[in-house]
């Protein structure tokens, strides 16, 4: 029953899409324009069945999100966070690889492949990915975190206390009074 | 005989309350920063966890008592007032009181927590509906401060008695306010004082307004609907504390303590006017005039936790190390998802080097705000 619904989903969100293979530049558009709101119908489609718990069926959309607009960095976020819910910590590690080489300007693409890789002991990498996002945003509360994660791991509590006090500091001065 | 051990504990922190100079029994109460008792409170609606209907607290034709209880499965607390809550509806079939339990559990939702809210509430099999508070929208407006906290209210929907936290003397006081409202109990000094004041409706309508302001950060566009909240009822002290919480936020904190001041001359009772006035000194530097008025908040409600927090700073800078580890232990009791309890834990174990401590404090702040996705 699950499969059919899948079917259908995607049936209903491939099929909504006008035909592909446009002749001028505006065609083009137009149906880049298409694909990239299918891509968001699968990826909401996608969200809809992971809030209930089936992951697998998440999966499969998202694959099918991935293949109308393949640099989505939504989607490989999503991707990569479903497979570690999963279990499947390699499988996502590639997926949030691949999603960062694609959409190098996503903040929580590069986040989340931290925390995997703080995870999983590679902490140069990690620094790399933290260091990059707060080069653009210097006051990006998680990033400072996750640098004192590495700096713990790395034994250097006096960094670590450092970067956590400043993760706090611009994370509860956003808060209402 | 289910309150028991919940009992000592109470009467343990009790004990060190007191020997450090805070009264436990609230005289007054502060559940929460933007609302007190003679208010109209915000309405709540929404659907109602389990059957899916739409409910509304300004739909309760009939009722002569409206609760609206703020829950989360993380507070034990929380079930037991739920509990409690259950086995008043019992004693009343009539219809005569209503309730409403707004779940808390977090900003976010996620699909298994959702799951363990739906599993608690069928486990409690409670005859009332249950919300989730939906990006905690109704948690900001009303200024909730710590989890649970109740907000009882007369068949007009003014407030008239809203507890923080959740203990033996509180749960009397919410049976005796309740059986005044039903007409079962004469009031008594201590009931009758809570009516608190009651602003007009135009104040109420302008306060409401600039508080649904604040909560989405229009600070300005809030100021200005003061103006004519106080022009037309200049005795009411709750635009006032809104004013001082506003230029705190604005970190204008000579004019936050003036309003501040003001709220406490109109209505001593204010625990927000007075821990907000405490804060306001605190952040200028004047920590001894600040503990001096964080302690009037504490005697009225010595559960509230933005007064503990500060209150710890203070003694922090005094050195006092254990008596603000105590207070934030006591904060951290009554709300254990709250970041700043956590931070300020850590700010303390830092000053006194305890290293380990302070990493430990940290990370559970940090883990509360950025939890894995």
């Amino acid at each position: 029953m699950r499969g059919i619904g899948i079917i259908t989903a995607c049936a209903a969100l491939l099929f909504a899409a006008p035909p592909a293979g446009g002749q001028t530049d505006d065609d083009a558009r137009l149906d880049r324009q298409a694909q990239i709101q299918q891509c968001r119908a699968l990826l909401k489609q996608s969200l809809v069945f992971a809030d209930t718990g089936d992951n697998d069926s998440a999966l499969v959309l998202l694959a099918e999100a991935l293949k109308c607009d393949p640099k989505n960095p939504d989607v490989f976020f999503h991707t990569g966070r479903l497979r570690l819910h999963t279990g499947d910590t390699t499988d996502a590690t590639a997926v949030l690889q691949e999603g960062v080489a694609k959409a190098p300007l996503s903040t929580r693409l590069k986040l989340l492949l931290a925390r995997v890789r703080i995870a999983a002991g590679a902490h140069e990498e990690a620094a790399e990915l933290v260091k990059s996002v707060l080069a653009v945003k210097p006051r990006e509360g998680e990033a400072h975190y996750l640098s004192g994660l590495i700096a713990l791991a790395q034994a250097d509590t006096v960094q670590a206390v450092d970067a956590w006090h400043r993760a706090l500091q611009i994370a509860l001065e956003g808060q209402a009074p | 005989m289910r309150f028991s051990l919940k009992w000592m504990r109470w009467l343990f922190i009790g004990a060190w309350l007191t020997a450090g100079g805070i009264l436990l029994v609230p005289s007054a109460s502060g559940a929460f920063r933007y609302l007190q008792e003679g208010m109209t409170a915000p309405p709540v609606e929404g659907k109602d966890l389990l059957t899916g209907e739409t409910v509304s607290s300004e739909r309760t034709e009939g009722a002569n008592v409206i609760i609206v209880a703020f829950w989360a499965t993380w507070s034990e607390r929380s079930l037991e007032i739920l509990e409690d809550l259950k086995a008043l509806v019992a004693d009343h079939p009539d219809g005569s009181i209503r309730i409403f339990a707004v779940n808390v559990e977090n900003q976010t939702i996620s699909a298994d927590m959702r799951k363990l809210i739906e599993h608690t509430v069928t486990e409690l099999d409670l005859p009332f509906p249950v919300l989730i508070d939906d990006e905690l929208a109704l948690f900001f407006e009303y200024g909730v401060i710590a989890v649970p906290s109740a907000a009882i209210m007369d068949s007009t929907g003014v407030l008239r008695f809203a507890p923080s936290g959740y203990s033996y003397t509180i749960r009397d006081r919410i049976v005796d306010t309740i059986e005044v409202l039903l007409g079962l109990k004469q009031p008594t000094e201590a009931v009758a004082l809570r009516r608190g004041y009651v602003p007009t409706n135009t104040t109420s309508r302008y306060y409401l307004l600039a508080l649904q302001l604040v909560n989405q950060r229009m600070y300005e566009r809030a100021l200005a609907n003061l103006k004519p909240a106080l022009e037309a009822d200049s005795l009411f002290s709750g635009p006032h504390n809104l004013r001082g919480q506003i230029y705190l936020e604005l970190d204008r904190l000579p004019e936050a303590a003036a309003e501040f001041a003001v709220a406490v001359q109109l209505d001593s009772t204010s625990v927000a006017a007075w821990a907000g006035w405490g804060h306001a000194l605190l952040r200028q530097g004047q920590a001894t005039a600040a503990r001096a008025k964080l302690a009037a908040a504490l005697a009225l409600d010595g559960s509230y936790t933005p007064a503990l927090l500060d209150l710890a700073l203070c003694l922090a800078q005094e050195q006092k190390t254990g008596e603000a580890l105590d207070s934030l232990r006591a904060a951290r009791e009554l709300n254990p998802q709250d970041p700043a309890v956590h931070y300020q834990l850590g700010q303390v174990f830092h000053l006194a080097g305890q290293t380990d401590s302070t990493v430990d404090a940290y990370h559970a702040a940090l883990k509360i705000l950025f939890p894995a996705p």
